[in-house]
């Protein structure tokens, strides 16, 4: 601690005004699947909300630390092989952030920007739901291959931004990506533009996924079963939609919403579920899937309000009241839902500790969550025809397994710090590695520690010109 | 405590001598050097740069560990460069980097030795010569004797606005093999050389760079290997104010590795948006993102074309100012787990018992 505090008075005093990073909003108790903002809460991160905010937010440079882009090609199948044969899919998340930054330069009116790296994990999601249940075999042991034989996912983003400020602020932003790997018979793609305005007293922001389409035709080898088949399969989204906005009813009290649509159809032509469902994959059988075509549908409808407290000119409290609902629907023969529905209440607070510390953190949780899931993680000893035995492990983490229950442990602490040299600032979450040192420090484990070692996690530094 | 009171008393000095790998990769120059930002690497791309940068040592923290250099293995070089009227010299030590590693059971480069010398007559100059020796009769496997020698010339020129530079491998050639008996059996690199140079205008640095070598090794066969790299470019420092750069680069690179399993081409445009900044009078905080802008692939010998995955990289770095004492590292670059491995693993955390990380330690005098 008096390293802490010995190293900080060195440090210039500068302004605060400028946060931006996930993990800011992380630990105010953001909760969205691709980290891309709050209603109620002025972050740079809002851009991939509403891009209007890079009127706001410009002459900065912000790089967000973390690995390399696209996780859930690469690790969709870790696991597989081993005891239980636990499949799961990594994205960007605050255990294991995605490298990713860009830079918005104001002239004169205008303002511009780019930005590198920004991957959906929704659309991560959907592409490893679309995959063909035979890449569960992929690291199975035996399966002859390391290789991910999952359909790829976005990769290499590029957004572009560009706005202005003529009384109302408007910005719009595309995105595209796009790889191939020829090796694979791979190809994937995605398009989309964003768009977004604010006014004195509201703002509204449409995104629009014009394309995504991964599509794979490799070979598949399944040793205990003596198959080895040419597997084609492919996920091609239908136009998809993001749109909502707030209004400020009072002083800083703010409602807000959203609807996310997006629709897509699935193809797989294995055709030998029958013999593999009844394969034995580390401890237990089952990996669903279904030849055909497929469709599938996300809905998200999202409405609160929000507001914050000016405890005096450097501090801040945040407090929102949500009710936000899940569906997905996979047209397999057995259906694979997800309905999910939670009333989070987020407390949140913000406070400059030191001329060069800034810390803040949030408690979160539902005053009503429930779900009611159906074939979801039900794979075991099933005849398949469901959600596939990897994307299983992906959505259970996110919106819980099969059956009809209340959301348990809801209650989340979240906390982060931003180190301020002048314009310089490093943000980061704090409180989020574990208080054992037996073999590891994970990150991302709240055992209610302040850990020096890891200071800062999910760190983003952003300056400020 | 102590060591609180060491950051706690640092001295205040100009920061405008920058100097190490760290530095050259926080800012998202991935090969250890920069085609448009100064800094004492520069130095091994054109020896003329020694007019640039001079009096000063530099120690690159690390193990001796012939060519390997990595961000989780550093190797340990370094040297010095110093004025003597309108010449400067300079002499590093460690500097094994081969072009195209020799194959294994080979003796690898080691105990490199460069020898600099660079002048101002109007036109600025500099030669470097390097030269690596080395022999071993005490195989245990193999009672062959292997050796190991290489020569090098670099040869550099600036003036006003426009630089050029060649470096030329003359020689270097791994003979005997420790690990396979067999007669006559040599890994020689023929002559390679990389020419580039760049011009500045209008606030941009626009340059251009081809790099050839070609590696032959006999064994019971006889492999040859070829790597050509095409690279042009431009990058912009552009000053904020005395404190504070932004970095600017977009560059194509065009690679043909040709092997006897046939040739693989790797393409790319790379994008790099970095910022350093002066954040307080004794340290120095820098970063960068990095990404292939839409064109990204490799192409292997089969024909098959894949996009280069994964290209969105950020790195970042620090300088601790000690006067004339400055320690140069990497940050970020510890996982946040300390099992073994992590050292050199980007997971997003900033943690403080590695505070640095491919440390690098200048003094200018």
């Amino acid at each position: 601690m008096k390293k802490l505090m010995m190293i900080g008075s060195a440090l210039l005093v500068l302004s605060s005004s400028a946060y931006a990073s996930q993990a800011r909003l992380l630990a105010l108790g953001m909760n969205e699947t691709d980290n891309e903002g709050m209603y109620h809460i002025s972050d740079e991160r809002n851009i991939f909300l509403n891009p209007a905010y890079i009127n706001i937010y410009n002459n900065m440079a912000i790089a967000e630390w973390g690995s390399v882009g696209s996780y859930a090609r690469v690790t969709a199948t870790s696991g597989l092989g081993t005891a239980g044969g636990t499949s799961t899919a990594t994205l960007n998340d605050a255990a294991s952030p995605k490298a990713q930054g860009g830079v918005f330069k104001k002239s004169g009116d205008f303002v511009y920007g780019v930005y590198f790296g920004n991957e959906s994990n929704t659309s991560s999601l959907l592409r490893v739901a679309g995959t063909s249940a035979a890449s569960t075999f992929d690291k199975f042991a035996g399966a002859g291959t390391v290789q991910s034989k999952m359909l790829s996912t976005a990769d290499n983003q590029l957004d572009l931004f560009f706005g202005g400020d003529n009384g109302l602020k408007w910005a719009v932003n595309p995105v595209l990506t796009f790889g191939k790997d020829e090796t694979r018979g791979a190809k994937d793609s995605g398009y989309s533009i964003r768009g977004g305005v604010i006014a004195s007293n509201w703002d509204a922001h449409l995104n629009l996924s014009l394309g995504s389409k991964s599509e794979a035709n490799e070979a598949i080898t399944i040793p205990a079963a003596a198959l080895a088949q040419q597997v084609s399969d492919e996920f091609k989204g239908s136009i998809g939609f993001h749109v909502g906005g707030s209004y400020i009813l009072s002083g800083k009290n703010r409602v807000f919403g959203y609807v996310k649509h997006y629709g897509w159809e699935q193809s797989d032509n294995f055709a030998s579920y029958a013999t593999t469902n009844a394969i034995n994959l580390g401890g237990s059988t089952g990996i669903g899937g279904q030849q055909g075509t497929v469709k599938g549908d996300f809905t998200s409808y999202y409405l609160g309000w929000g507001s914050e407290y000016d405890v005096n000119a450097n501090d801040k409290i945040f407090y929102s009241l949500a009710a936000k609902k899940t569906d997905i629907n996979l047209e397999f023969s057995n259906k694979s839902e997800v309905r999910n529905l939670i009333l989070p209440l987020t407390i949140g607070y913000e406070a400059q500790a030191l001329e060069w510390l800034t810390l803040r953190g949030s408690v979160v949780q539902n005053l009503w969550g429930t779900r009611d899931n159906k074939n979801i993680n039900n794979y075991t000893g099933a005849t398949g025809t469901r959600l596939n035995r990897v994307a299983s492990g992906l959505i259970t983490g996110i919106y819980g397994g099969s059956g009809k229950t209340t959301i348990s442990n809801s209650t989340k602490i979240n906390a982060g710090a931003t180190l301020k040299f002048g314009q310089f600032s490093v943000d980061g979450l704090i409180g989020a590695t574990s208080g054992s040192r037996a073999g590891t420090v994970g990150s991302n484990t709240n055992t209610g520690a302040l850990a020096f070692d890891n200071l800062e996690t999910a760190v983003a530094m952003t300056y400020k010109f | 405590m102590k060591k609180t009171l060491v950051i706690a008393s640092l001295a205040v000095l100009s920061t405008s001598a920058f100097a190490s790998k760290a530095r050259m990769e926080a800012l998202g120059q991935g090969d250890g050097y920069s085609r448009y930002i100064m800094d004492t690497r520069s130095v091994f791309l054109n020896p003329a740069m020694v007019n640039e940068q001079k009096n000063y040592i530099i120690t690159e923290w690390g193990t001796a560990n012939y060519d390997a250099d990595t961000d989780a293995a550093p190797r340990a070089e370094g040297g010095f460069f110093r004025e003597m009227g309108t010449f400067t010299y300079g002499l590093y030590l460690g500097n094994n980097d081969s072009r195209i590693s020799h194959g294994a059971g080979f003796l690898d480069q080691t105990n490199g030795l460069d020898l600099f010398l660079g002048g101002d007559m109007g036109v600025k100059w500099g030669a470097r010569v390097h030269y690596a020796n080395a022999k071993d009769e005490t195989n245990a496997t193999n009672t062959a004797t292997t050796k190991h020698n290489a020569f090098g010339l670099g040869l550099g020129a600036e003036m006003g606005d426009a630089e050029a530079y060649l470096n030329v491998d003359l020689a270097d050639k791994s003979t005997g093999n420790g690990t396979v008996v067999g007669q006559g059996y040599e890994s020689k690199m023929k002559p390679s050389y990389t020419l580039g140079g760049s011009y500045k205008f209008a606030g941009w640095s626009f340059f251009a760079e081809y790099d050839m070598s070609k590696l032959e090794e006999k064994t019971a066969t006889t492999a040859t290997t070829k790597d050509k790299t095409i690279l042009v470019g431009a990058g912009r420092v552009h000053e904020i104010n005395p404190t504070a750069r932004l970095i600017t680069d977009l560059s194509l690179k065009m690679n043909t590795n040709e092997t006897a399993a046939g040739k693989v081409k790797t393409n790319s445009l790379p994008a790099t948006l970095g910022m350093e900044v002066d954040a307080t009078s004794w340290l120095v905080l820098r970063g960068s993102v990095a990404q292939n802008i839409i064109y990204g692939e490799t192409k292997n010998a089969a024909g098959k074309k894949q996009t280069t995955p994964n290209s969105t990289t950020v790195n970042a770095g620090a300088t601790l100012n000690f006067g004339k004492l400055k320690v140069d590292g990497m940050i970020g670059n510890t996982g946040s787990s300390r099992a073994a491995g992590t050292v050199g693993t980007k997971d997003g955390a900033l943690t403080t018992d590695n505070l640095l990380t491919r440390v690098a330690v200048s003094y200018w005098f």
